[in-house]
């Protein structure tokens, strides 16, 4: 609770205004209190002081009362009379003694029924006249004489003595009273002040919740709205209370939100055309959350089936449970990914990616895991048609030149840690040129599909067939033991042809020649392997076909030759180094041209070679097409 | 017809109760005012003792009405005469005087007022007087208390007269040389000091009052005649008053200083202790001071 944000400000604003109010009430009270006793002594001084001016006043005035109440019975002698007017006087002024004396100073009676002091002579103040009473203050009170006479007639004289006791019991009292008037406002003071106490302390709390409660609803509202928004519900708005800060923060939140379902459904739309799927796993408490491309690619719908991994192994096979376990549960430190194959309810098969990555604290300790379902299975299976595509012929399925040039590179890698031999088998089909032209390509297509097919019927499985391109097929034979090994796999191949081949109701009869060449032995490299079988090939067309043949050192040279020669050609082509000789044809019975026969020479090296001597360099190289296009060129000049 | 019965009833109970309390018998306390000057003085002396009457005789069926109260004894005397009280508390010569001169009035309890069932009167004079006896205060001035007070007033006077001493008709009259003069000193205290100093040849009251002065005072005066005793005060019923309610009256007064409530009533009316029926012996002493009474008319 007290981490609160509300109930921190509210605590520290009801505390802030707390201690002002308390300042103020302490300063405040302090003056009254102060103030109020300086009251309750200087009230007691102004009360001793009036009363005793007045006492000295009130005792001058019953002075001349008491002298007028007092002549009827002392004129008459009347002492009874007298002594129930002292105790009048006693009931009045509470006197310490009452003395009535004669008009020669003797006492008459001192106002009891003994009088014990009868007749005593009392002494009076000098300048005592009647109706002019006398005040003596003493250091315990007063005392008042006055003359007991009618007009100017002395009948006698009274002495009352009084005491401070009165007044002091006055003053006491009056202290008692305003002690219990004191002690009853430090009483309602301390009650008010606890009471003030109180209501400041309510005040300051309500206040400062209202105060805090005015921030922190918003702030509360929304932490609750980023919950929300975190949850998935961006559809949540928050209440824009105000203009000011908190109201303006409000609506960029909302507008965030808004931004935020755009971009995730942007993304959702995205994850559905791209196949993907979100999934976080939270080690604490243990709970799995999936976007709907999961679902999605799971064949299934949001809320169909609890989210937990477990649920999620029962769509993969044995095989991949493991992985995913170790992914979506976290068990890595570092990002991972994994390809597995799930099955869906329907039965269909789906190769997906997963991959995942933990979800690190600000103190670096993992708390939970997040990633991604990648449906592949379409992407797979373009790889695999784009691998079909650069390593197998489209036409025969075989492995195709870049295969090939692996499978050979990987073949002689294998034999160089075996210390084995690998064998090459060049093969060119015969005559397969004049089929093509003769019966065009889709016959031809149609013959080398056929042709492919035949050739790895006999092959075993570790053998690679792979289609050169046009009509030259070749085959690596790895672990090759002699060359008894190869004459039967160059019979077999040449045996699988000698059938004819029924295409669109044709048959077609069309054979092969093999040119074979080994690793180690006749070359080191791929190129050179490849070259003399070649050659080797070649050496077989001039055996008449049909036929295979190893690669020789004669047929190296030969080959050697063959390229100079190529090479030579190239040159002559380029330098215009051949001759047209023509020789006029006669009708032997007309006698007449009927035809010019065009001999073509090739100047070399100072003298004219026939074409004999390379014609077959030129059409095996290509370059006859190009020297034709010259000789028909000049001819027709 | 019942109707009519059950009126008729009811006006026959009416009659009966208006008749009933028609004949409730009734009684009238009188008291006379010892002093004329505060008319409430007797009020608040006998209002208790007027409201515990009231209480108790209602219960005995007898109605009380409102305190007689008046300023002197001939007021009371005609009230008496009158019949418009039935009983009277007073001291001895006042009772006897309304008796004589009414003939209506009985006296029947004696009140032992300010705890003394009787007393006697004592005349005093300064030590060192001449006076020996009374006869010696012919041509002096003798001082009583008040013209209301039995045992400083009535009897002493009384006491004088019936020895053939003659009094002034008037207080401090001195054109009779031959008479004794008396003043009023207003209280027994002022009597003795006037005594003592002089002016007064004598002063007489009741014995009591002799032993309450002052001891410097009393040691300057000498006893020169004590009276026969005195009755301290007397309730005296209205020969009229039917016997029986006199004697509801009666019984609850001889009872009446019993209870608490009665006692307290008792003391504020001049401080009863409580009421006892004549004696012989008071009836003698009654018959004394008749005779007393009688002798100086």
């Amino acid at each position: 609770m007290f981490r609160r944000l509300s109930t921190k400000y509210a605590l520290s604003v009801a505390f802030l205004l707390s201690i002002v109010m308390l300042t103020v009430l302490v300063l405040a009270g302090r003056v009254v209190y102060q103030r109020t006793s300086d009251l309750r002594v200087e009230l007691a001084d102004s009360f001793s002081s009036a009363q005793a001016v007045n006492d000295v006043e009130a005792l001058r005035a019953s002075g001349v009362y008491l002298s007028n109440r007092l002549f009827n019975p002392l004129y008459r002698a009347d002492i009874s009379s007298l002594n129930e007017e002292i105790a009048q006087i006693h009931q009045w002024l509470a006197p310490r003694s009452i003395l009535i004396l004669d008009s020669e100073g003797r006492l008459v009676t001192d106002g009891s029924h003994e009088n014990p002091r009868y007749r005593e002579q009392i002494s009076l103040p000098a300048g005592l006249q009647p109706s002019e009473p006398i005040v003596q203050n003493r250091s315990d009170g007063a005392t008042l004489f006055f003359v007991i006479g009618f007009g100017g007639t002395t009948q006698g004289f009274a002495r009352v003595e009084l005491s401070n006791a009165r007044r002091l019991e006055a003053l006491r009292k009056l202290q008692a009273e305003v002690d219990t008037s004191w002690n009853g406002f430090e009483s309602a003071f301390i009650d008010t002040a606890l009471a003030s106490l109180g209501v400041i302390a309510l005040v300051s709390v309500v206040l400062g919740w209202r105060l805090s409660r005015s921030l922190s609803r918003p702030l509360s509202a929304m932490g609750q709205a980023a919950q929300e928004f975190a949850a998935g519900k961006l559809d949540h708005q928050l209440p824009e209370w105000s203009d000011d800060e908190l109201g303006e923060l409000a609506r960029s939140l909302n507008d965030m939100a808004r931004d935020l379902d755009k971009t995730s459904r942007l993304l959702t739309r995205t994850q559905e055309i791209a196949g993907l799927g979100s999934w976080e796993w939270r080690r604490q408490s243990a709970t799995l959350t999936l976007s709907r491309g999961v679902y999605r690619i799971l064949g299934s719908e949001p809320g169909a089936f609890e989210p937990t991994v477990n649920k999620l192994a029962e769509f993969t096979g044995a095989s991949d449970r493991e992985h995913l376990f170790s992914i979506m549960e976290g068990r890595y430190e570092c990002p991972k990914s994994r390809e597995i194959q799930i099955m869906r309810p329907d039965g269909t098969r789906r190769c997906v990616l997963l991959q995942g990555e933990p979800v690190l604290d600000t103190s670096e300790r993992v708390t939970g895991y997040l990633g991604i379902i990648q449906d592949i299975t379409e992407q797979r299976r373009s790889e695999r048609q784009l691998e079909t595509l650069a390593n197998y012929d489209s036409l025969t399925r075989l492995p195709n030149r870049n295969l090939f040039y692996d499978r050979l590179r990987h073949a002689i890698q294998q034999a160089e840690r075996r210390k084995s031999v690998v064998a090459l088998l060049f093969l060119d089909l015969d005559g397969f040129k004049a089929i093509n032209d003769a019966l065009g390509h889709d016959i031809g297509d149609q013959l080398l599909q056929l042709v492919a097919e035949r050739l790895d019927s006999v092959l075993r499985d570790c053998d690679t067939l792979a289609r050169m391109g046009g009509d030259e097929f070749t085959v690596i034979v790895e672990n090759v033991r002699d060359k008894s090994d190869l004459r039967e796999v160059a019979r077999k191949l040449i045996d699988s042809l000698s059938c004819g081949f029924d295409i669109q109701g044709r048959e077609l009869i069309i054979s092969t020649s093999i040119g074979i060449a080994m690793y180690p032995q006749d070359a080191q490299s791929i190129d050179n392997l490849i070259k003399i079988a070649d050659a080797a090939m070649y050496a077989a067309k001039d055996d008449g076909k049909g036929t295979f043949r190893y690669f020789t050192a004669e047929l190296d040279r030969n080959a050697r030759a063959r390229l100079s020669m190529e090479q030579e050609l190239r040159r002559a082509i380029d330098c215009q180094d051949f001759e047209l000789q023509f020789q006029p044809q006669i009708g032997t019975r007309t006698g007449r041209l009927v035809a010019v026969e065009v001999l073509l020479r090739w100047r070399r090296d100072g003298r004219l070679e026939a074409p004999a001597t390379f014609m077959s360099v030129l059409e095996d190289t290509g370059l006859v097409t190009r020297l034709t296009r010259w000789v028909l060129q000049e001819t027709c000049r | 017809m019942s109707a009519i019965r059950a009126l008729s009833f009811a006006i026959m109970c009416l009659l009966w109760a208006t008749a009933t309390w028609a004949v409730q018998p009734h009684f009238r306390l009188g008291i006379v005012n010892e002093r004329p000057e505060k008319p409430d003085h007797a009020l608040s002396q006998y209002e208790s003792m007027h409201a515990y009457l009231q209480r108790r005789l209602s219960r005995k069926r007898v109605s009380v009405g409102d305190l007689v109260v008046t300023q002197n004894i001939s007021d009371m005397t005609n009230r008496v005469l009158a019949h418009r009280v039935d009983a009277v508390i007073e001291g001895l010569m006042p009772t006897l005087t309304i008796e004589r001169d009414s003939q209506l009035l009985a006296p029947a309890l004696l009140p032992w007022r300010k705890g003394q069932r009787q007393y006697h009167s004592v005349f005093f004079v300064r030590k060192g007087s001449a006076i020996r006896e009374l006869r010696d205060l012919n041509g002096r001035t003798i001082a009583f208390e008040t013209p209301r007070s039995t045992s400083a007033y009535y009897i002493p006077s009384v006491t004088l007269q019936s020895l053939g001493l003659r009094l002034a008709t008037k207080p401090h009259q001195n054109d009779d040389a031959g008479a004794i003069r008396y003043a009023f000193a207003g209280s027994e205290l002022n009597q003795g000091y006037w005594v003592k100093e002089g002016r007064a040849d004598a002063g007489a009251f009741n014995d009591g009052d002799w032993l309450r002065l002052p001891d410097h005072l009393r040691q300057q005066l000498r006893i020169i005649h004590t009276t026969k005793p005195v009755l301290r005060w007397l309730l005296s019923f209205h020969v009229k008053l039917d016997p029986e309610t006199r004697g509801k009256v009666t019984e609850i007064l001889l009872h009446m200083h019993e209870d608490m409530e009665g006692r307290a009533a008792l003391q504020e009316a001049s401080r009863i202790a409580k009421f006892e029926a004549l004696t012989a012996s008071d009836e003698s002493t009654l018959g004394h001071w008749r005779n007393v009474l009688r002798g100086i008319e």
